[in-house]
């Protein structure tokens, strides 16, 4: 399973030498990152058997063995059990799974036994169903089409491991196709989420099963407009905030699931998220982001919290943006984000860059309105941290030169205090770099440095900076030469 | 970076979302905000406002987080940090446009610059290692006064600092160069004026590989060939005009904050597109450097 604290054990064949995994992990991160640039990234899960190890998943034999499993269970009254389990190990190859589908009946028969009294044989028919949920054939999700209105039903039973393969094969197979998921949502799958967590709250693993199967339904191109009114409209909304506390015996895998919904909630659509503001999702995300930045910086936190932390970034980061600047002290209700932020841009850094990336943009959104936050950041003396960062590129130097920019433009004091703390010699190097952006976000912090008092540009030309600004009136573009020639003449030449 | 489509951007004073459009104005409320809108109306380009940037999901910034967690859904993550590689580092580059140097430290960026563009004659575009050497050869070379001069004191200026003779002729410099500073006698920036005029005709020719030129320029004699694409005819025109430099404007030629009125008045002659700083005759470390114009930048 993909239980963080099996990570090491990866699915799918015998892949026997590391460096085997290293290349298999790259390829599959290349087919990723293509797949999401054709907007196209789709990912399903596969619940193994309790007797199956994660990497010992065999390969099952062929496809004639589907057809004549299914004939067995066409006729014969008893061993139905067995005859299933077997076909669900069967369905298991992709192919056979193609060819379980056009037999005539075939998906009858399922949900006969799917709905039959025998409770076993249930749940063997379920295991089968969720083997073809996994197909990568999109034209099986359609043929599950008949189960679906009774899978929907079992998710308010009381079964737990039934629950969880129910919900994974639902969540597998709205995505491959527009019909099931229009079907999906027409027979009530929302309400159906929502009270099975409401019922099974305490189980975990159905939380777990819940969150990725609605994260699955928010994926699709028109989610904003199908989805998401209806999401918003429910109770999953505040079942969702309670459930992100992640629980210290499980794990975080529950959190993550339902972080993702919340990322997929906020980020989807440019409606503002007031409902969201309201439940408090703005503080919720900003607590958990406080303990978990404290565990990161402290060393200590769980495997694989950036999973976590991640999409709680992402929900801090838009819910702040559409939250008026006069409701963020309520909506953060005395929550201190600025240090366990900075504590993660530093973490992540030369671990994962893309998160301290994400991680600074979420302190530009903080800092945009707040002179108290802005403040924070200084007499915290979290500045000469921030500084130095301006050496990274890839959208890291630029995020943490806007959030200086944030600063400085509150207070003549705040620019006095970050000239204090070296910002003038970082720009003189920041000006001199390769990208354009950087080039003129520098000028356009020195300009707000330099106009806030006369000291601070004695001292830029005291330290050389003349040179470097005559210089960039060389420039190829026209907006930098322009900011430096008037830089130069209005306020430090005169 | 920031894809426009991508991107909404709400400014501080608003609570709105504008689709797209990057360049806000702001409803500032406070009073710094007001002083800061008084400088935009007066022609003030810079624009800079906190601005909240929301981003929608398909983000490019979001690819690696969305990479990171179907890896997972896949089963194919790992925590532990294996062979992450290094967040990448920007790199500096030199801002004279057409010089397609790039640096990966700042100490090389430095050494470039002031190598190769920092005291660089306006006339004639040779680079020279300091501004001393650099007023000397102004002097020398450009400076008709100091040409009449000569034909009755010494006004060579021996090279070395803190030494303080002066020649008759270049060649008496040179030889007490030589002899009592143990100089090389072809020492690279004691040319003789008189070998500019083959620098001057092979000038039009290179016009054309301008842009190899700037390569060229940290292989070459510390000449930097940077050329203006102010046409060269026009350059003649300069040099021609410096016989008729009045008494008056050579005297101010040591005087850096005069030479930038006298630029002013000069300007209109000069037609620089993009810098008027720059004197017309003369020029000091600071600002005394032409580019290439019109050339795609190698800046991202």
């Amino acid at each position: 399973m993909w239980r963080l604290n099996k990570v090491r054990h990866k699915a799918g064949g015998h892949a026997n030498s590391l460096e085997e995994l290293r290349m298999r992990k790259r390829e599959k991160e290349r087919a990723l990152r293509q797949a999401r640039r054709d907007r196209q990234l789709v990912s399903k899960r596969l619940l193994l058997h309790e007797d199956e190890e994660q990497d010992t998943m065999e390969i099952t034999p062929g496809e004639q063995d589907v057809v004549s499993l299914f004939h067995k269970l066409q006729h014969s009254g008893t061993e139905k059990e067995a005859s299933l389990r077997a076909l669900s190990k069967a369905l298991r190859n992709p192919s056979s799974q193609l060819t379980f589908i056009k037999l005539e009946n075939s998906m009858h028969l399922l949900v006969g036994l799917l709905t039959g009294s025998d409770a076993r044989c249930r749940l063997q028919a379920v295991r089968c169903l969720h083997e073809l949920s996994h197909s990568p054939h999109t034209s099986v999700a359609s043929a599950c089409l008949p189960a679906t209105p009774y899978l929907l039903t079992y998710l308010s039973g009381q079964s737990t491991k039934f629950a969880e393969l129910c919900l994974y094969t639902l969540g597998n197979i709205c995505p491959d196709s527009e019909v099931v998921k229009e079907r999906l949502l027409a027979q009530g799958i929302i309400p159906a989420l929502a009270s099975c967590i409401q019922n099974q709250r305490h189980n975990l693993a159905v939380v777990e099963a819940a969150g990725f199967t609605l994260f699955q339904l928010l994926q699709s191109k028109d989610a904003a407009q199908k989805v998401i009114p209806m999401v918003l409209a429910s109770s999953l909304p505040s079942q969702l905030l309670s459930v992100l506390t992640p629980d210290p015996d499980f794990g975080l895998a529950p959190a993550i699931e339902w972080a993702w919904c919340l990322h997929s909630l906020t980020s989807s659509s440019s409606e503002d998220h007031r409902e969201l503001l309201t439940q408090g999702a703005l503080r919720q995300c900003g607590s958990l982001l406080v303990s978990l930045g404290g565990a990161v910086a402290e060393g200590n936190a769980d495997q694989g919290v950036e999973l976590l932390v991640c999409p709680l970034l992402r929900c801090v980061g838009n819910l702040l943006s559409s939250c008026p600047a006069e409701a963020l002290r309520s909506q953060l209700g005395g929550l201190h984000l600025v240090a366990p932020l900075c504590e993660l841009v530093f973490a992540f850094l030369h671990t994962l860059p893309a998160l301290a990336r994400e991680a600074a943009w979420v302190l530009n959104n903080l800092t945009v309105h707040s002179t108290e936050l802005c403040s924070a950041l200084l007499t915290l003396n979290l500045v000469p941290r921030l500084m130095e960062l301006l050496p990274f590129s890839q959208g890291i130097n630029t995020m943490v030169l806007r959030v200086l920019g944030n600063v400085a433009h509150k207070k003549k004091e705040f620019c006095i205090r970050l000239a204090e703390l070296g910002l003038l010699s970082a720009l003189a190097a920041t000006l001199k770099m390769a990208d354009q952006d950087m080039v003129t976000l520098s000028l356009e912090v020195l300009f707000m440095m330099i106009v806030s008092s006369p000291e601070i540009a004695e001292q830029f030309v005291r330290q050389g900076g003349l040179s470097v600004l005559e210089a960039i009136q060389y420039n190829s573009e026209g907006e930098v030469r322009r900011r430096a020639a008037y830089l130069l003449e209005q306020h430090i030449l005169t | 970076m920031l894809q426009p489509d991508l991107v909404q951007f709400t400014t501080m004073g608003g609570g709105q979302a504008h689709n797209g459009d990057e360049e806000e104005g702001f409803r500032g409320a406070t009073e710094q905000q007001e002083e800061r809108r008084r400088q935009t109306e007066e022609g003030n380009p810079f624009t800079f406002c906190p601005q909240l940037l929301r981003l929608h999901r398909d983000h490019e910034l979001f690819e690696d987080g969305d990479v990171l967690r179907h890896m997972y859904l896949q089963d194919l993550f790992i925590s532990e940090a294996e062979e992450q590689p290094a967040p990448s580092v920007s790199q500096f580059a030199c801002h004279i446009s057409g010089c397609r140097a790039v640096f990966s430290t700042l100490d090389e960026y430095e050494h470039h610059y002031n190598s190769l563009h920092r005291h660089v004659c306006c006339s004639c575009r040779r680079s020279l290692p300091s501004a001393r050497l650099l007023d000397i050869h102004i002097q020398e070379w450009h400076d008709s006064l100091f040409t009449i001069l000569a034909q009755k004191q010494d006004m060579y200026l021996c090279l070395v600092e803190g030494c303080g003779q002066k020649f008759r002729t270049s060649q008496q410099r040179k030889d007490h160069l030589i002899r009592l500073h143990k100089y090389p006698p072809d020492f690279r920036f004691d040319k003789n004026r008189k070998e500019k005029g083959t620098r001057e005709a092979r000038r039009e020719p290179r016009t054309d590989t301008a842009m190899e030129a700037a390569d060229d320029v940290c292989r070459s004699e510390g000449v930097c060939e940077v050329m203006c694409s102010i046409q060269s005819n026009q350059l003649e025109q300069e040099e021609s005009m410096e016989t008729h430099v009045s008494s008056e404007e050579a005297a101010q030629i040591e005087d850096f904050p005069s030479s930038a009125q006298s630029s002013e008045t000069n300007t209109e002659a000069l037609k620089p597109k993009y810098s008027y700083r720059v004197p017309k005759t003369v020029c000091f470390g600071h600002g005394s450097v032409r580019g290439f114009r019109g050339q795609r930048s190698r800046r991202k």
